[in-house]
């Protein structure tokens, strides 16, 4: 027991050491690749430009130094928490982002539990009842979800269910009105209005979710469904499935207890994945929905050259993938055996 | 088990669905409600960048002047350049020598969130913060040629020129020139940061109409109407901007009726829009005018045969047609077609491949030319009207590279004068044949991104800014024919089109204002049919 709990902290260790390595990677590439889009100064004088003027944006943008003591200064700053001033919002982009990142969040939970509730129901349909209309159909509309754009999807269930259906509201923010939100608790509006005992809140909150949720999940589930229909196809048809069934243990004893817990390993993996696909596709479907979360902010920040919120995007959306993945790990080394004794 | 707990899934939906409420309709007269594409920057004037931000800033602060309007006949009204009127300044007196201007402010001006009155001081502290900063505001103080300020009595302040200058009121009027209250800024002003910048830049405290009452990043950004504006009071008494970034998605809210004012739509929404019932768009023709600018300092383009060859080769009527579906006048000059002294009367081009061809034999390019020209990625009307040209000028037997570039790197290049031939649209805001000359057609202008340069045309508008009494229009008018013949001849520049604005908004909304600069003013709108007066 010791042992292996050695070995798991070992592996934790050397995993959260390769997080560490990536993220500098990551805000190494990001700075560099910002700076060499060019100098936004002229951009931002527009027509009302004098030497005098440019120079002194150019001074108090700091990029009159030296690409290395820019560099080093960022590093400096990162490394002591501080992610600099959006040159856009005027504001630290810490507490833009910690503004922010609670809309995402609840879009991207809300969207993971549509692939969960979707995703894996159906890949396992599809596999049991493997040749059948069941499967082809299932099997058709993951396709269509995998070939269908996010945001050209985002803009017709816009069209559809706001402009020509009304059912629900327009893709304005995360509430009817922005002035009926709960005290912030998590920030995540159904969990806050829900604690607050807001129902009308809380109603609003999740009408305005549906689309965006909707819409971001759709390219996520056909992943899973396949994932999850050829895993358990595979289980299916190994031996440890067919000798139970040949001694007349229930079906669905054999599907659920036996077959579902070995397809499992590799649904992690996807559903690690999936959570970074899902975050890199907020980007899209806040945008169409004028969600405001981290998405958005790094559009609006892109549009108007504003490098520190684009790194700092970048660094999150890292290390979201980084902490999915580190989840899929440790969940792998608790679900299969075999990841222990390596 | 799966079919059940999908069953229930779907009556669960259509309970939620049913018990949805219906979006929100804009049932309150007195609020309006606008869809924008971008976030606010900021409301510290000096450092306002973007258009929405110039927006709201017109709207927060009182400007030093303001334009007399003109009604149009299409229903709304239009700014008026020769009519100079005060705002923030009552009145005002020039000196002989036009080096000097005493200022009289306006008493019973009141800052929206004290109630305290605009006072000399405020404006003194504008002037010195401007100067401490070097941001915006200071381009248009130093263009003015302005060198020195000073109090001459609590409501009066005194100005000093370095030499009589011919745009002082027409900058003056622009979104920055506006003085907050001093003592709000002084209050929040600290060690490492004297000027307030950091506060100002999320906090008001202006005189003009509207005050923020609420802004939720990102979201949305609700202005109130000012009580002690001294102006006709605002018939809105609030305006919510709601931030959507999709132009798709601006035209849906308007065509459902959840806004009342969709800005910065693309041509295909308009379009769209057009024939909708409950829909109007305002289509005015401005002053914005596409070019390609041929530097004049790069061979092939240093020869003014190659670059008339090119003036005939552009296809002016495709252009509006296609690329702006008519909603646009074909260029024929400089100075815009609605621009005071416009004489369309000089402008000679036309497509004609064969003259353009005769004009390249001449040069001693009988078998064409390649160029390369650059064009801001991100611009679509920028890279559909290169598409556009590229085509034209192989008829002509010009072979043309289109170069997409990063909007920064763009800029920048434009500013170095290192571009081969550049695409932009360019608004001359200022409606005067001196200051474009000033500004972009001179030598040693600041904008002259062709490094254009002739002389003659340098003492015409050196000769044009001079003239700035009333008396002078008809001098002024044959400088300005010259200069423009000169230019047209010369060829620095191919002018494409001028797309008119174009603004989508419900029916009932009345009292537009065209601006020079295209900012929405909020103050003069009202709905029809509720009055008019609040």
């Amino acid at each position: 027991m010791r042992e292996t709990l050695l070995r798991a902290a070992g592996y934790l260790l050397k995993r959260l050491g390769s997080v560490c390595l990536v993220l500098f990677g990551i805000s190494s590439i990001t700075f560099l690749v910002t700076r060499v889009l060019g100098n936004p100064v002229y951009l931002l004088v527009g027509h009302q430009q004098s030497p005098e003027i440019v120079n002194n944006l150019i001074q108090r943008m700091g990029l009159d130094r030296p690409l290395y003591q820019q560099y080093f200064r960022y590093m400096w700053s990162l490394l002591h928490g501080d992610l600099g001033i959006s040159r856009y919002t005027f504001r630290p982009v810490l507490d833009d982002i910690a503004l922010r990142l609670p809309a995402t969040l609840e879009l991207v939970l809300f969207a993971m539990v549509l692939v969960i509730l979707l995703g894996i129901p159906l890949g396992i349909l599809a596999a049991v009842r493997r040749g059948s209309w069941w499967d082809h159909a299932v099997q058709a509309v993951s396709q269509l979800g995998a070939s269908v754009p996010n945001f050209w999807l985002g803009l017709l269930l816009i069209y559809f269910l706001f402009f020509l259906v009304p059912l629900f509201p327009p893709p304005l923010g995360r509430l009817d009105d922005p002035g009926q939100a709960p005290a912030t608790v998590t920030g995540l509006l159904l969990l806050d209005s829900l604690w607050a005992a807001t129902f009308h809140t809380f109603s609003s909150a999740l009408r305005h979710l549906v689309l965006p949720g909707v819409t971001l999940a759709a390219g996520a589930v056909p992943a899973t469904i396949n994932i999850t229909r050829d895993s358990l196809v595979q289980i299916l048809a190994s031996d440890f499935i067919r000798t139970p069934r040949a001694y007349g243990v229930e079906k669905r004893t054999v599907y659920f207890r036996y077959a579902l817990k070995n397809a499992l390993v590799p649904v992690t993996t996807v559903l690690a994945m999936t959570t970074g696909f899902l975050m890199s596709g907020t980007v899209l479907v806040e945008t169409v929905y004028s969600w405001p979360g981290l998405g958005l902010y790094a559009v609006t920040a892109m549009d108007h050259f504003d490098y520190e919120p684009i790194i700092a995007v970048v660094l999150i959306s890292a290390l979201f993938y980084a902490a999915a993945y580190l989840v899929a790990d440790v969940l792998h080394f608790i679900i299969d055996p075999r990841f222990r004794v390596r | 088990m799966l079919a059940s707990a999908y069953t229930l899934l779907g009556v669960a939906s259509l309970t939620f669905l049913r018990s949805a409420e219906s979006p929100p309709s804009n049932n309150d007269n007195r609020v309006l409600r606008i869809a924008i594409p971008d976030d606010v920057e900021t409301v510290d004037p000096p450092f306002s960048h973007f258009q929405m931000s110039n927006e709201v800033n017109y709207n927060l602060y009182d400007q030093f002047f303001t334009y007399g309007l003109d009604d149009s006949p299409a229903g709304y009204s239009v700014y008026n350049p020769q009519k100079i009127l005060g705002s923030a300044v009552e009145s005002w007196r020039t000196s002989a020598d036009e080096r000097t201007i005493v200022l009289s402010l306006r008493r019973g001006a009141r800052f929206a969130r004290t109630g305290n009155p605009v006072t000399a001081d405020d404006f003194i502290y504008w002037f010195d913060r401007a100067k401490a900063l070097k941001a915006g505001t200071w381009f248009n103080i130093i263009s003015a040629d302005i060198e020195e300020w000073y109090k001459t009595g609590d409501y009066e302040v005194t100005l000093h020129f370095r030499k009589p200058n011919p745009f002082f009121f027409f900058l003056f009027r622009d979104q920055s020139q506006s003085p907050p209250e001093k003592d709000v800024l002084t209050r929040h002003a600290d060690r490492d940061d004297p000027w307030s910048t950091r506060w100002a830049a999320r906090n008001d405290a202006g005189s003009g109409a509207y005050y923020v009452e609420k802004w939720i990043p990102g979201v949305e950004v609700t202005l109130k109407a000012n009580p002690y504006y001294r102006r006709d009071a605002s018939y809105f008494q609030e305006v919510r901007l709601y931030i959507v970034p999709s132009s798709a998605g601006r035209a849906l809210l308007l065509a459902r009726g959840a806004v009342d004012i969709a800005e910065q739509l693309g041509t295909i929404e308009i379009d769209n829009l057009r024939p909708m019932h409950g829909i109007k768009i305002t289509s005015v023709q401005t002053r914005n005018q596409y070019l390609v600018g041929l530097n004049n300092a790069q061979a092939p383009f240093t020869n003014k045969l190659v670059r008339q060859a090119l003036a005939y080769a552009v296809p002016y009527d495709v252009i509006v047609k296609d690329v702006f579906s008519g909603q646009a006048l074909k260029s024929s000059g400089p100075i815009p077609i609605k621009g005071q002294f416009h004489d369309g009367s000089l402008w000679p081009y036309s497509t004609d491949y064969d003259k353009a061809k005769e004009l390249l034999r001449q040069a001693g390019l009988p078998n064409g030319f390649g160029f390369t020209l650059a064009v801001a990625s991100g611009n679509p009307v920028a890279m559909e009207l290169a598409v556009v040209l590229q085509s034209s000028f192989r008829k002509a037997g010009v072979s043309m590279r289109i170069d997409p570039q990063n909007a920064a790197v763009f800029a920048e290049r434009l500013d170095r004068r290192s571009h081969q031939a550049w695409l932009r649209d360019l608004l001359l805001y200022v409606d005067d044949p001196g200051y474009m000359g000033a500004f972009y057609y001179r030598s040693a202008a600041i904008l002259n991104w062709m490094a254009y340069s002739n002389p003659e045309v340098d003492r015409l508008f050196d000769q044009i800014n001079l003239l700035r009494r009333p008396q002078d229009r008809e001098q002024k008018d044959r400088l300005c024919q010259q200069a423009q013949k000169l230019i047209i001849d010369d060829a620095p520049v191919l002018y494409l089109a001028e797309p008119n604005f174009n603004l989508a908004m419900r029916d009932d909304i009345e009292g537009y204002v065209q601006q020079p600069d295209n900012l929405l003013w909020y103050a003069p709108l009202r709905r029809r049919g509720n009055g008019g007066a609040p």
